[in-house]
């Protein structure tokens, strides 16, 4: 049976250095306007890491007019650029406004889980950027682990398209702030 | 493809080494090195953008002359015109006050690179000119640490994680040194360390901390003192160290005695409640690792933060245990450099030469005469836009006669110079890069070709000293024969080898190496300094006048000060206007709102900004990125005591709401 | 004398039963039979007949039952053979190799006969033979199967771009591609969790596979994904009615099926529009999925993809939006509730009965003049009619919206 990857994001270690963003660029070599990964603030003090989720119901994939999407059996989404005719569906369908236009191509492109560099046995550059350990691979049949859960406050909605991301679960911290919002 | 060894050269903590992979001449790649003890293979943002920073469109690519000062009006010229220009220029200032200390040099740290020490060198060469000294970053904390700790012992921050408590003390690591960060999480995943951050702004490091406590800016020295009476207070202090590696503890402990806790309430702004929770885990530890960062080092004075700090460590006796300690600078860095100076001067030398603080570089030059400065060389600086008093460095471009820039881009200072010489990047030179924070060294090797006609530091120094012994010989004594190579082999490896471990250039291209460490020794002391409490009591000025506000600048994640600034993957040049944080108290008070244009005036200038409110922010503080193309340091100035670094923090300001109407019409800064 | 003779004779039969099992499975087992002269059946540890002589016997798969061991040896046990049609009693000796057990080879005989002792080292050795050949049967089933799923994988996700090569890679496995297909997904309600337990999902992949083979013929094919069974069928209905009704009917009898095996009830399922190309067969998949999901908050059983358009649209606007209406249309209602009459629930059974009276009167248990108390209630606190269309497009829609959990928390 296939046993899909999928990232697992701990962000009670992230300190949104966005080591893993540039790693990326530096990687696969994007322009400065097509965010592969990116690094946001889902709530004060909560970073996340996101990418391409190489869903388990990819939309993208489904509302594509050219069949230009593909899954590989390791559950990578792959795009083949020379079929994407630049309609832009996919970069609306998607949850997680993975699939990136480029008007300069017209064309998508989006992460692919640095396949190329997995099928000689590495690991994403992101995950080998991340100087914390806040950004891992794990494979999706073996996460039954009750540290590992689907979501956590903040993310988009995982229903329907089961992207290939899990957490850690959120620890709180002990805070003493004189700003004036706290006190209220 | 090719790999070469490469290693960071900013004055960061960091010095990550790692691997660039080239085809064709061009950087396609970086990648960390996994085998360096400290990064662990890690870069960070910055580091991953140095494809683009190799090529970027910015750059320069030909020496530059311009016709007027600040005109704009650039000529290309060829190097050997440029040359030509300096040569005479410095023939001529010799001829007519007898000797080079007309001559001088600002050279940063925009390149710690030991091989960038040529500039220093080449100076040096000339025997008697106006030279350089002092420490732009960490002075403040390394004159008060001499007093109190000697020869101060930092230790290696890879064992941080063995300290059962880590205080991160005005410094933010998830943006100036993420790999520390690694070592804090290893602590609390092995041991469940907790991490404790101190700091007025909720920086991504305090979102990460187990316990933070928000605090007034310039209030550290309170805190520290604070929770040093408490300890004394309830005797929870190590008295075994007291005894045998402490002097002058009974006269702090008296002085201590005098101050109230509600005073440090009240400087500080934290409840009863937050600093009961703060000292309890100063009781409940006793081998503490603390970071002093540079942060807290931002104001006049500062010195005694960091003072009362190392004494709050001493008092919980954590030097000697595994981990502990007061983590700062590791001082012992500069030597080589200060050796290959020494290396360069003449043998017979008409004078000494006199030298002029880095800190208070453009007071102290406009005050020199007989003679009075009248050349300036800039080097790995960027002084119109990064100085502390902008208005006293104009007044000291002015009286120049000659101003030469070196830099990789068309900074404000080099809008400023006659000459601007293109300098070459990291990776189109060879260089040795030892860090000030932990304890490798790394190998540059050189990766590409030149960029257009850019040129090291050491070349240009080989060049120039060559063509004015030309012109004149003997003038120069400055070693132009040796190339990089010689520099690293004949030069740098004798001297460093015992103490890291290698022999050859070879063993360097095949790893970084780590000094060998060296324990602190049983004789070393820490003298107390009660000085530090009768100067605090003397100084309560509570002034709120007509700038209420602390402006703070500090370092921010995607810039490096102002280098990196035009690569588009860090920060795209989308702002037509500077960001400014304010807190939800003033925008409450003033009615901004998010997007409102409002002025920041200080008693020296104004900047006109976008407001964002930042509801995390203290009611008193306003945040601003550093820059150069939005330059923030016009608010800055003053005076402020000498061996400090300059008080970059202490800056008070005002907030104007600017009303769209009076909006000038294409604005710049 | 009589014992050289046995010996004799099957010495020459040990011979007899190599050269048969050189041929195949069924030559040996044919020989074995002929040699103690009793019908053998030969099964594979999942209970699949390998192969039986006389042929008549391999039709159906077989149980073993009321197993007791014969002579302390562990290898060898008498039982019942429960078929489909038949039981008989029997033999056994279990077939194993490095103690696992690949299969059992059985003897039917009467109640009281026992097998000679003198056949002990024939059978042996056909144990023996057996074992390369279940070990065989396994290894080219497990390989069939891999490039099965690998083949479904593909097609599923659209990997394989080209219509002929699907048709040509089908029919491999007897499928006809050229033909319109559909895909379902079955999965337990609890859509993430239940079927980790690749236990049950195979159950149900065999009863899902059964109910297809016997009602759908050769032209389909099931797989196991992390949490639920795929299967792609091929339309046969010529109109959407007569489609749906097919799938409705074939998806009763899985349910009818499993329950009978399994007990768990709770499946559900999701059908994705017809396709008559097959390289657009990935997005029926996807299809069946949202219809699965969707349908699944919605508590029906079975959805079609191609009936939930509103349903759809709704769940995938944006929540503030749907708040807002939502809150636009039940707004007055919702404050209302703090009387602790449940009009809100009134409101959506009338809905759900399609506005009738009657309907709604039975389902709530409420009193037909009661109801119209109620309803007219609802009409002066909503300030509007229930009888004009434009309200009844804005309850249905914001009913849907409730049933879909988007906002749940602000409800």
């Amino acid at each position: 049976m296939n046993n899909p990857k999928a990232f697992l994001v701990d962000v009670s270690l992230c300190i949104g250095c966005r080591a893993c963003e540039m790693a990326c660029r530096n990687e696969n070599l994007t322009p400065s306007h097509i965010h592969w990964r990116h690094v946001i603030e889902i709530e004060e003090g909560v970073f996340l890491s996101m990418a391409c989720n190489h869903c388990e119901n990819p939309e993208c994939f489904r509302v594509c007019p050219e069949r230009a999407f593909n899954k590989r059996h390791d559950g990578i989404v792959e795009i083949n650029s020379s079929l994407c005719n630049g309609c832009r569906r996919c970069v609306t369908a998607c949850p997680y406004h993975a699939p990136q236009y480029n008007a300069s191509t017209n064309k998508v492109t989006r992460c692919n889980m640095c396949a190329t560099r997995q099928d000689r046995g590495e690991i994403p550059a992101c995950v080998e950027a991340c100087p914390t350990g806040a950004l891992s691979l794990i494979l999706l049949n073996d996460s039954c682990n009750s540290d590992v859960v689907d979501t956590i406050q903040g993310f988009t909605d995982i229903r329907l398209t089961r992207p290939s991301i899990r957490f850690h679960q959120i620890k709180t911290p002990k805070r003493w702030m004189i700003s004036d919002d706290e006190k209220q | 493809m090719t790999q070469f060894r490469n290693a960071c050269p900013r004055h960061c903590y960091g010095s990550c080494a790692m691997f660039s992979n080239v085809k064709g001449e061009r950087l396609i790649r970086v990648i960390g090195d996994s085998k360096h003890g400290y990064t662990q293979g890690s870069l960070c943002a910055k580091g991953y953008s140095l494809i683009q920073y190799t090529l970027d469109d910015y750059r320069l690519r030909y020496p530059l002359k311009q016709l007027r000062r600040g005109s704009g009006e650039w000529r290309r010229i060829s190097w050997d015109q440029a040359y030509d220009i300096i040569s005479l220029k410095i023939i001529e200032l010799n001829k007519t006050f007898g000797s080079n200390k007309a001559i001088g040099y600002y050279k940063g740290t925009g390149n710690i690179g030991l091989l960038h020490h040529a500039v220093e060198g080449m100076f040096a060469g000339l025997g008697s000119c106006t030279n350089l000294t002092g420490n732009i970053c960490a002075d403040t904390g390394i004159h008060v640490l001499e007093k109190t700790m000697g020869s101060f012992p930092h230790p290696d921050p890879e064992d941080m994680h063995k300290a059962n408590l880590i205080v991160i003390w005005g410094g933010n690591p998830t943006s100036t040194n993420i790999n520390l960060m690694r070592i804090i999480y290893k602590a609390r995943k092995d041991k469940s360390v907790p991490l404790v951050v101190i700091d007025p702004v909720f920086t991504n490091t305090a979102k990460r901390a187990d316990y933070y406590f928000q605090i007034e800016p310039h209030s550290d020295e309170w805190l520290a003192l604070g929770i040093a009476k408490r300890l004394v207070e309830v005797k929870h202090i190590d008295e075994g160290f007291i005894k045998e590696h402490t002097c002058g503890y009974a006269e702090f402990a008296r002085e201590l005695d005098r101050l109230l806790i509600d005073e440090v309430l009240s400087h500080t702004g934290l409840s009863t409640e937050a600093f009961d929770c703060l000292c309890k885990l100063f009781l409940e530890h006793n081998a503490i690792a603390c970071l002093t960062g540079f942060g807290m080092q931002r104001y006049r004075g500062a010195g005694k933060a960091v003072n009362a700090i190392s004494a709050l460590i001493a008092l919980t006796g954590s030097y000697y245990t595994a981990g502990g300690g007061l983590y700062f600078y590791n001082k012992a860095y500069t030597d080589p450099a200060e050796f290959m100076i020494e290396y360069c001067k003449p043998h017979s030398t008409d004078g000494e030469g006199r030298f002029v603080n880095i800190n208070t570089f453009p007071q102290e030059a406009l005050g020199l005469q007989d003679p009075p400065l009248k050349m300036l060389w800039v080097s790995c600086a960027n002084p119109l836009s990064q100085g502390f008093d902008l208005a006293a460095w104009y007044d000291l471009f002015s009286q120049l006669e000659l101003v030469v820039c070196v830099d990789l881009y068309l900074t404000k200072t080099a809008r400023q110079a006659d000459i601007v010489l293109p300098a070459a990047s990291f990776f189109e030179e060879e260089d040795l890069i030892v860090s000030f924070w932990h304890n490798w060294l790394t190998l540059n090797e050189k990766t590409l070709p030149s960029f257009y006609e850019s040129k090291s530091d050491l070349q240009i120094a080989r060049e120039l000293s060559s063509y004015i012994n030309r012109i004149k010989p003997g003038f120069s004594a400055f070693p132009s024969e040796m190339n990089a190579l010689d520099w690293i082999c004949k030069f740098f490896i004798p001297q460093m080898e015992d103490e890291y471990g290698f022999n050859s250039i070879d063993d360097l291209r095949k790893q970084s190496f780590k000094k060998i460490k060296e324990p602190l020794p049983d004789t070393w002391r820490y003298c107390f300094d009660s000085s530090l409490l009768s100067d605090l009591h003397s100084e309560i000025s509570l002034s709120v006048c007509d700038y209420p506000y602390y402006l703070l600048t500090p370092q921010s994640l995607l810039k490096f000060h102002s280098q990196y600034e035009t690569l588009t993957w860090l920060n795209p040049m989308q702002k037509k206007m500077p960001t400014a944080e304010i807190s939800s108290h003033i925008a409450s008070n003033q009615e901004i709102r998010n997007g409102d244009t409002i002025e920041v005036c200080s008693a020296r200038g104004s900047m006109l900004s976008e407001a964002c409110v930042n509801a995390k922010l203290p009611n008193n503080v306003v945040y601003v990125e550093q820059s150069d193309r939005f330059c923030v340091n016009n608010l800055f100035g003053g005076s402020f005591p000498s061996a400090e670094s300059c008080p970059f923090f202490d800056c008070k300001v005002r907030i104007r709401k600017v009303s769209p109407y009076e909006q000038p019409e294409g604005f710049s800064c | 004398m009589k014992s050289d003779n046995d010996n004799a004779a099957s010495q020459v039969t040990i011979k007899q039963l190599i050269i048969a099992s050189g041929r195949n499975v069924s030559a040996l087992t044919d020989a074995l039979s002929l040699m103690i002269n009793s019908p053998v059946v030969v099964l594979a540890a999942d209970g699949e007949v390998v192969a039986a002589s006389p042929d008549n016997l391999g039709t159906n798969g077989y149980r073993i039952i009321q197993r007791k061991p014969v002579n302390e040896n562990e290898y060898t046990f008498s039982c019942v053979l429960v078929g489909t049609e038949n039981q008989y009693r029997s033999f056994g000796w279990t077939i194993t190799q490095n103690e696992q057990v690949l299969g059992y080879c059985l003897v039917l005989c009467d109640e009281d006969s026992s097998i000679p002792t003198r056949f002990n080292d024939s059978i042996e050795v056909a144990l023996s033979l057996y074992v390369t050949h279940i070990k065989n049967r396994v290894s080219i089933k497990q390989e069939n199967r891999r490039l099965k799923e690998a083949f479904f994988y593909d097609l599923l996700f659209g990997n394989i771009k080209s219509n002929s090569d699907i048709i040509s890679m089908g029919k491999i496995w007897g499928w006809e591609f050229h033909h319109p297909h559909l895909v379902l997904v079955v999965s337990t309600y609890d859509y993430s969790t239940t079927l980790q337990n690749s236990y049950s999902a195979e159950i149900l992949k065999t009863t899902v596979d059964r109910v297809l083979a016997s009602k759908w013929g050769t032209s389909t094919g099931t797989t196991i994904s992390r949490n639920m069974i795929t299967a792609v069928i091929e339309t046969k209905g010529n109109c959407k009615s007569d489609q749906k009704r097919e799938v409705i009917g074939l998806f009763e009898d899985i349910l009818k099926s499993f329950d009978e095996n399994n007990g768990i009830s709770s499946l559900a399922c999701g059908v994705g529009q017809p396709y008559q190309e097959p390289v657009d067969l990935f997005r029926s998949f996807q299809e069946a999925k949202i219809a699965l999901e969707i349908g699944t908050l919605k508590g029906e059983k079975i959805s079609f993809f191609n009936e939930m358009g509103l349903d759809c649209i709704l769940f995938k606007h944006d929540l503030e939006d749907l708040r807002g209406y939502f809150h636009q249309i039940l707004g007055p209602l919702l404050e209302y509730e703090d009387e602790k009459e449940d009009l809100l629930s009134i409101l959506e059974s009338f809905v759900e009965c399609g506005f009738s009276v009657n309907e709604t009167a039975q389902i709530t248990f409420l009193h037909r003049n009661t109801l119209r108390y109620k309803l007219s209630k609802i009409e002066s606190i909503l300030d509007c009619s229930l009888n004009d269309m434009e309200t009844r497009l804005n309850l249905v829609a914001v009913f849907k919206i409730k049933r879909l959990h988007i906002i749940d928390k602000t409800i």
